[in-house]
């Protein structure tokens, strides 16, 4: 089967509010947010979509909501279709998936650290990959990385005379190097 | 007069095992387009192990451990037959010194078990499995070349039964026993492909992980004197001895025939190290011993 | 007198242990960040590294140099203070590329640190992104000779300024607890009174 076949199907029974086919082999459509579960379960056993790549996460700050896309993979046809969700930035909230797909738990718990977006019914959020760190979620638009940078860290003082310090001569050098003597 | 002879005797057994360390990194490294390490180079490692100023111990098991292992090398050494020490202790044969090879890897298994890390545990259970293989090979060569020389076990008489020449050496008459000594050899020495139980990428130097220091330094002393018994016992067997130079050479000779089986062969494992064991090595030396004892 | 004769001894054997100690280091193989990728070709046959000596060893307690290669992220910060801490002394530190330096390539990033000699104590820094591998090996020659002149000292720093130093381990990675006792290895080593 061809990807619009496979739009055309999912378009039979749910309401699909935009396409965007990137090649023959990949596709990405976007629905409701209340018609998430009953796509999940019709993509997976109607339609033999039976793995779960990633979920990706994106923060429209302007639009003041956060996207998500569930990434599926079909192994009889070859054919990974995206599933593109908005949710509300203010309150970060969304059902888990891992009873359709159980390799949900991870990316689950990757989006909750790095971006903050609560997923009600999953017990494994701990932290995964930044041990030590106590501020705000970091891949979010409103958190300046200089800024923190600069307030945690020093840094080595500039010392313009640090060529001749360390006795290198203009021959030593080449091209632009030079101006700086 | 015993003591100086004795004296002079250990310390020409360490600067050939010294030696024979280096020779061992400098022929790899040819082999490899490179300029290796100085000659040297083990004797600056030792020397700079020595100089650490702290060793961190376990417990007095390990401290134990060193001392068996160093103390079981250094007795064996006066077990076998050699042009240097006049006085080697003739009442004792070679059984008795295949035994006595055995106590620097108990040793070695005591200390272990005292530091508790994981790593030393899998390398050391592993050393003692595969002495399950080549130890039958080497007491069956042994006992063979006994049966041929006269039947008594006794070392010397093996030695001097090659008297008279390249013609009367053990080599030429059973070669099938010089084959499975020289694969038993490999499996002693702990060279590739039998080298699962140092394996440096995979478990961190095996037994070796928790010593640091001057326990370390031990240990490579150990080495030296023990590359020298090893590769001696199987020149005193096969080759025939020979005089105050010629053991020498020999002894250069063969280890470097077995450096070079060191540097191409990749390892194997456990298993199939033992399954290798008892497949070839002892079935050519059961068809020899066969055809020594029809004879 | 006699005093006089005593410290020269003591003078001449620190010379002869450092001729010895310069021929033959070993470097901890442990590859914390991308500049890693420039050992294996220094180890193996075209940039031989073997012949001054320098080996690689795998495990810290046999390890005298320790090899920073790269950016560190502050969960292998708190790692290598551990690996650090459990290296029998003399040892050394060499920093490589320009992450340790002052940020590098990672400069504005939230999870990496910028200077390493806040946190352990330096000797030498090689510079590049990566550096070659005869700057590698130029490097180490710098370090050697830096062994035997006596001025390669900068593991007595770390128990002299431990106080400074695990200030600022604390700020950054919070409270951790370290196995090693560091004030009686100060005074085991003459260093601190």
């Amino acid at each position: 089967m061809k990807v619009s076949e496979i739009i055309y199907e999912i378009k039979k029974h749910f309401d699909v509010l935009s396409i965007d086919e990137k090649n023959e082999k990949y596709a990405q459509i976007e629905i409701n947010e209340k018609d998430l579960r009953n796509v999940l379960l019709h993509c997976k056993h109607n339609m033999n979509f039976i793995h779960l790549s990633a979920i990706s996460s994106v923060d429209y700050i302007k639009d003041n909501k956060f996207s998500l896309v569930y990434n599926l993979f079909s192994y009889k046809e070859s054919i990974l279709l995206g599933i593109k969700i908005l949710i509300n930035r203010e309150k970060a909230e969304i059902a888990t998936i891992n009873d359709i797909y159980h390799p949900a738990i991870f990316f689950e718990r990757d989006i909750h650290e790095m971006l903050g977006i609560n997923f009600i019914g999953n017990n494994h959020l701990e932290k995964f990959i930044l041990d030590e760190w106590d501020g705000p979620p970091p891949m979010r638009k409103d958190f300046d990385t200089l800024e923190y940078v600069n307030d945690t860290f020093d840094w080595y003082e500039y010392d313009p005379e640090w060529a001749k310090k360390l006795g290198i001569k203009k021959e030593d050098l080449a091209g632009e190097e030079m101006e700086i003597l | 007069m015993v003591i100086l002879n004795g004296l002079i005797y250990l310390l020409v057994s360490f600067v050939t095992g010294l030696i024979l360390m280096g020779i061992s990194l400098k022929v790899t490294a040819r082999v490899q387009k490179r300029i290796g390490p100085p000659i040297m180079q083990p004797w600056f490692d030792i020397l700079k192990l020595f100089s650490k100023k702290t060793n961190i111990s376990h417990g007095y098991m390990m401290d134990i451990s060193v001392l068996m292992l160093l103390g079981g090398t250094l007795l064996s050494l006066f077990f076998l037959p050699n042009p240097y020490f006049a006085h080697t202790i003739y009442a004792a044969d070679i059984i008795v010194l295949l035994y006595l090879l055995l106590f620097p890897s108990l040793g070695m298994a005591m200390g272990v078990g005292e530091a508790a890390n994981p790593n030393g545990s899998i390398g050391i259970s592993r050393a003692l499995t595969m002495l399950a293989g080549y130890d039958f090979t080497i007491t069956i060569v042994a006992v063979g070349l006994a049966i041929a020389a006269n039947g008594i076990t006794y070392f010397p008489a093996i030695v001097s039964s090659q008297a008279g020449g390249f013609i009367h050496w053990n080599i030429l008459h059973y070669p099938l026993f010089a084959i499975a000594g020289f694969i038993a050899l490999l499996g002693m020495l702990g060279e590739k492909p039998f080298e699962v139980m140092v394996a440096p990428h995979e478990i961190a130097t095996g037994p070796m992980t928790e010593f640091g220091g001057k326990y370390l330094g031990m240990l490579f002393v150990q080495h030296a004197f023990a590359l020298f018994i090893e590769v001696g016992i199987f020149v005193n067997l096969f080759l025939g001895g020979g005089n105050i130079y010629s053991f020498i050479a020999k002894i250069i000779g063969v280890f470097i025939l077995l450096n070079f089986v060191n540097i191409v062969f990749a390892r194997f494992k456990t298993e199939e190290a033992v399954a290798f064991f008892w497949k070839y090595p002892i079935i050519l030396a059961m068809l020899q011993l066969i055809w020594v004892v029809i004879r | 007198m006699s005093n006089k004769k005593i410290v020269d001894q003591k003078a001449a054997w620190n010379h002869v242990y450092r001729r010895l100690n310069k021929r033959s280091l070993w470097m901890l193989h442990y590859c914390t960040g991308c500049g890693a990728v420039e050992l294996p070709p220094t180890m193996t046959s075209r940039w031989d590294m073997s012949r001054f000596g320098v080996a690689p060893m795998v495990t810290p307690r046999q390890a005298d140099i320790l090899l920073i290669t790269g950016y560190l992220a502050k969960k292998s910060l708190k790692r290598v203070i551990l690996t650090y801490e459990q290296m029998q002394s003399p040892k050394w530190v060499v920093g490589f590329g320009s992450c340790t330096i002052n940020g590098g390539m990672y400069w504005d990033s939230y999870s990496t640190i910028k200077q390493l000699s806040e946190y352990i104590p330096v000797d030498i820094y090689i510079a590049g992104c990566m550096p070659q591998p005869e700057a590698i090996i130029h490097g180490f020659n710098v370090l050697l000779d830096k062994i035997n002149n006596g001025t390669a000292n900068a593991w007595k720093d770390y128990y002299i300024n431990y106080k400074k130093y695990r200030e600022n381990q604390v700020k950054v990675l919070g409270e951790f607890v370290t196995n090693t006792d560091i004030e009686k290895e100060a005074r085991y080593y003459g260093v601190v009174k």
